[in-house]
């Protein structure tokens, strides 16, 4: 597995759907990867960031 | 069972319906025609809103299957010339597919208090802002939209493959804008 590949994996979100077997051979790929386990760091965090600006804009009361 | 609805509470629902619109569609225009048709919608058979949800989130119910009827008008059977031919990350690797030697993929910091996080969200906001069309299509309709994937893929006409493609273009590009406006990266650097 290729950085580059590994990069496309977890961005286009396909990990998390993986079966077992090739999901654990796929994150592997971050244990001897610094930079590949920051950016899936990062995009993890995104994904939370994303998340929180989903739920203020359907929450934002409108003024009174 | 129906409600008695005011209109100024319609008029006040009105700026963070279209601030949705507008996170979803690069066309002023068009997020300005969803609003439109949403409260159209609604005023056509007010009835239906029967008070069981809150206003708010009945006319958003309304507002996001609007949206998606848009982008897919708009881009539905037209990702054959889809942005993703060319992807500017490919010259944060080697040929080989390893990072190139130079790049800093730097693991980001988490804002610092309330009001840090309300910028960096800000800050989140234009990088959503600023993807490409299509891209931008696909990626809302997923993050934010929560649709499924096959139903993407049926509303806009695309393949699967083309669907990961465009969803992994969405969030690099995404995490290299953070990089760059909010913590003052280099142009390429991660």
């Amino acid at each position: 597995m290729h950085c580059k590949d590994f990069v496309f994996l977890q961005s286009s979100g396909q990990i998390k759907d993986m079966p077992w077997g090739k999901k654990t051979a796929t994150l592997s790929h971050v244990w001897i990867c610094g930079k590949c386990r920051n950016f899936r760091r990062n995009d993890e965090l995104l994904s939370g960031y994303i998340e929180q600006l989903k739920a203020q804009l359907l929450a934002d009361q409108p003024p009174q | 069972m129906s409600l008695e609805v005011d209109v100024t509470i319609l008029e006040t629902l009105r700026p963070p319906m279209l601030k949705f619109a507008r996170l979803h569609l690069s066309h002023a225009e068009d997020a300005e025609d969803c609003v439109q048709d949403t409260l159209l919608a609604f005023w056509a058979k007010p009835g239906q809103f029967d008070g069981r949800a809150s206003l708010k989130t009945y006319l958003f119910g309304i507002l996001k299957n609007k949206v998606a009827d848009k982008l897919r008008a708009r881009y539905r059977d037209k990702f054959e010339t889809v942005e993703t031919a060319t992807d500017d990350f490919d010259v944060l690797f080697t040929h080989q597919g390893g990072w190139q030697a130079d790049e800093q993929v730097s693991r980001w910091a988490e804002p610092d208090g309330e009001l840090a996080t309300r910028q960096f969200l800000d800050v989140l906001d234009i990088c959503l802002n600023h993807l490409p069309e299509k891209t931008a299509a696909v990626f809302s309709m997923k993050e934010l939209m929560e649709m499924d994937t096959p139903e993407i893929c049926e509303h806009l006409g695309v393949s699967k493959d083309l669907y990961w493609q465009c969803m992994s273009r969405a969030r690099k590009s995404i995490q290299l804008c953070m990089t760059q406006r909010w913590f003052g990266g280099a142009a390429h650097a991660l």
